[in-house]
């Protein structure tokens, strides 16, 4: 009887105890959730930027590679045009074209004066 | 007491719910296995993190590198030839080339069949390069870009097109020979591209290109600055293109076999042009013969004959040995000498040593060099360069051919102050002609006057170089008054420039026959080798003409080549015919050094 008695209050005691800590309890654990909640953000965040970053990489690497490849084949050009202008100044060219299809002859002796 | 079963949320009395006793033992094995499968699971995953990571890590990085990142060859362009003016004599240009990493081709036999047809190859060459135990062959070099677009759309695995430079000549033929050609692996072969490779050659680098699953590259390592340096040469585009517009008409005017001339700068020793006929085109030097590359004005000798008669001229005045008008017997045109009768072109009386230059007088000359003497002369005939090279910058240069006078024979001093029994290369002969040209001193010739950079930082700079003194300015001055005798009322007559004043020297000389060892009748070489103008030189020239069968002579056929040269250079130089007085040599070396700067 006496041990019933003491299970008895101490179940009293208990319910009691309950009363009074369970707001608590639940405050705690809602702040832990809010942490958890907060913990797991931050490490989405971090992971997302991590993904972000890698991605924004690979493409600024795809456009290096464009741009790149567009430096390259500019600057092909610029040095096939010097070498087109390079060749049409071929002056065996410029005089065939001189004399043939212009009619130029060269200055004979005493034909060409100097201007100081 | 027993336990009360109670399911969770029914409640009896006022007592809190809870688990009973059977509740809670079932909780506890649930979450007993629980925790064991995901134990078990933890340690699977665990193990396999350990496998992958840790034992199969060198192999999955390799793997991964291998779809990942590739090496890609990487070659830089070659560097570009202009001449003194800046314009561009070589270039490179880029064009793709084929290449192949044997261990990704997955079927060698269709891919070798589709590359075959793609670019004209034999589809077996190509299937035993696929086959290759190789990380990377080459399939076809410096390909067309319709070429390089055919193998493109193929998309076979392990196929690549790679940029490469290849070299081109925008002006064909023009300075052939001083330029040389490259082989396809980009390397110099002949002259410049030769002799320069080392500063002209871009680097070939190894850069690790990284790609996606597609192949599309996404990174490539920086290849860093590898192109070659830029060569700036003394060369006038101008003046090497009428010496050898001049030069191929000589030699096809007079049906010869060859010819060679070069223009130079007498105080710096800049070449201004260097020209050989028959030429060849460099873009194209394959298909050209050895003959027609070789470069005759730097590698070849001939005996120079009368024009030789300078040298031994320029001894015997430096000794006081000779004045201009000491006088010599002609002996009517002959003399004998060893058991052998020399004879002149015509029968002189009593000569001055003036004269002997100036109508050629062979006998007069034997009498010069006897005087002279062996030592002597031989000591002279070395001063001026002979029998060494002249330190030309550019390939293959010949030094020659001169026996020392202990080997010379009773006839050798007679038969050498005539210009035989010795071989010069034309550019030896110029060198000698531009000392008596620049008041006595011995220039190195040289082509490239400046390495620089592709931001244009110059690597190295060569300046003039005088050798030495060979003769003083005295016998320089008197020398020169002599040799515009040759032109003015001797042998040289046809090299006379309107307005000028030139002074130089004919030559004509049999060749040796190879088969009787005599000298041939109807086989010579004709030369003309002067300065002008005369008294202010900015211009030395020599003409040689092997195997002239019309023109035979040097006063006819060499003699006007040089006078073209010459009229057409002075007029592209602005060099006034009213010009007079002789620049000093130091004076020519200083403003030489400021042009370059």
């Amino acid at each position: 009887m006496r041990g019933q008695a003491t299970t008895a209050l101490t179940a009293v005691g208990r319910d009691r105890a309950s009363a009074f800590l369970k707001p608590r309890v639940d405050r705690i654990r809602g702040l832990d959730l809010l942490h958890s909640i907060l913990l797991g953000g931050l490490v989405l965040v971090g992971v997302l930027f991590y993904v972000w970053q890698h991605i924004q990489v690979v493409r600024l690497g795809y456009q290096i590679e464009h741009l790149q490849g567009e430096h390259v084949a500019l600057i092909r050009q610029q040095k096939e045009l010097r070498f087109e202008v390079a060749r049409l100044k071929s002056l065996r060219r410029v005089e065939e074209i001189a004399r043939r299809q212009l009619g130029f002859t060269s200055p004979g002796p005493g034909q060409v004066i100097l201007v100081e | 007491m027993p336990i009360q079963r109670r399911s969770r949320g029914t409640s009896s009395g006022g007592g809190e719910p809870g688990p009973s006793l059977g509740g809670r033992g079932r909780h506890r094995r649930r979450i007993i296995i629980l925790f064991f499968s995901l134990a078990a699971t933890l340690a699977i995953i665990s193990g396999r993190l350990f496998s992958l990571q840790v034992r199969q890590h060198p192999k999955l990085v390799e793997a991964a590198n291998r779809q990942y990142r590739r090496l890609v060859p990487f070659v830089s362009r070659r560097g570009t030839i202009y001449d003194r003016a800046g314009r561009e004599l070589a270039v490179s240009l880029r064009v793709s080339s084929i290449f192949a990493q044997p261990r990704e081709v997955q079927d060698p036999a269709r891919a070798a069949s589709a590359l075959s047809s793609a670019l004209g190859l034999p589809a077996k060459k190509v299937l035993v390069r696929l086959r290759a135990e190789k990380p990377f062959v080459w399939i076809k070099r410096s390909v067309s870009p319709e070429e390089a677009e055919a193998v493109a759309q193929l998309g076979l695995k392990g196929i690549a097109s790679v940029p490469e430079g290849k070299r081109f000549y925008p002006k064909q033929e023009q300075g052939a020979h001083l330029l040389g050609f490259v082989g396809t692996d980009d390397r110099g072969l002949e002259g410049l591209e030769l002799q320069y490779d080392a500063y002209l050659a871009g680097k070939q680098k190894w850069v690790v290109r990284e790609q996606d699953a597609l192949g599309r590259p996404i990174f490539r390592e920086e290849a860093g600055e590898l192109q070659g340096s830029e060569l700036y040469l003394t060369i006038d585009e101008v003046i090497q293109y009428v010496t050898e517009r001049e030069l191929e008409a000589a030699v096809a005017r007079s049906g010869a076999l060859s010819g060679s001339a070069i223009v130079m700068d007498p105080l710096t020793g800049e070449i201004l042009a260097l020209a050989n006929s028959p030429s060849f085109n460099p873009n194209a030097y394959a298909e050209a013969s050895a003959f027609a590359r070789r470069n005759r004005a730097v590698a070849d000798f001939y005996e120079p004959g009368s024009a030789f008669k300078v040298i031994v001229g320029a001894g015997a005045l430096e000794e006081g040995l000779v004045g201009p008008e000491d006088r010599f017997n002609g002996e009517g045109g002959a003399i004998e000498v060893g058991g052998i009768t020399i004879r002149d072109h015509e029968r002189f009386g009593t000569i001055t040593f003036s004269e002997v230059l100036t109508h050629s007088s062979n006998v007069g000359a034997i009498k010069v060099g006897m005087r002279l003497g062996k030592s002597l002369y031989y000591d002279y005939i070395s001063g001026f360069g002979f029998g060494n090279l002249t330190g030309i910058d550019l390939p293959g240069e010949t030094p020659g051919m001169i026996r020392r006078p202990k080997d010379w024979s009773a006839l050798s001093l007679a038969s050498l102050s005539i210009g035989q029994e010795l071989s010069v290369s034309p550019l030896q002969m110029l060198v000698a002609v531009s000392a008596v040209a620049n008041g006595g001193t011995l220039v190195r010739p040289y082509v490239v006057r400046s390495v620089r950079a592709a931001d244009g930082k110059v690597v190295r700079e060569i300046p003039p170089v005088q050798l030495r003194r060979v003769i003083s300015e005295g016998t320089a001055r008197t020398l020169t008054t002599i040799l515009k005798g040759v032109v003015t009322e001797g042998t040289g007559k046809a090299a006379a420039v309107e307005g000028f004043e030139v002074a130089g020297k004919t030559g004509t000389s049999q060749k040796l026959d190879q088969a009787t060892g005599r000298y041939s009748g109807h086989k010579v070489v004709a030369s003309f080798v002067g300065f002008v103008p005369a008294e202010q030189p900015r211009l030395a020239i020599v003409v040689v003409i092997d195997e002239p069968r019309i023109l035979r002579w040097g006063g006819s056929i060499a003699a006007p080549t040089f006078r073209e040269i010459a009229r057409e250079s002075l007029q592209h130089l602005r060099i006034s015919p009213a010009a007079r007085g002789r620049l000093r040599l130091a004076e020519g070396i200083r403003g030489a050094t400021s042009r370059l700067n």
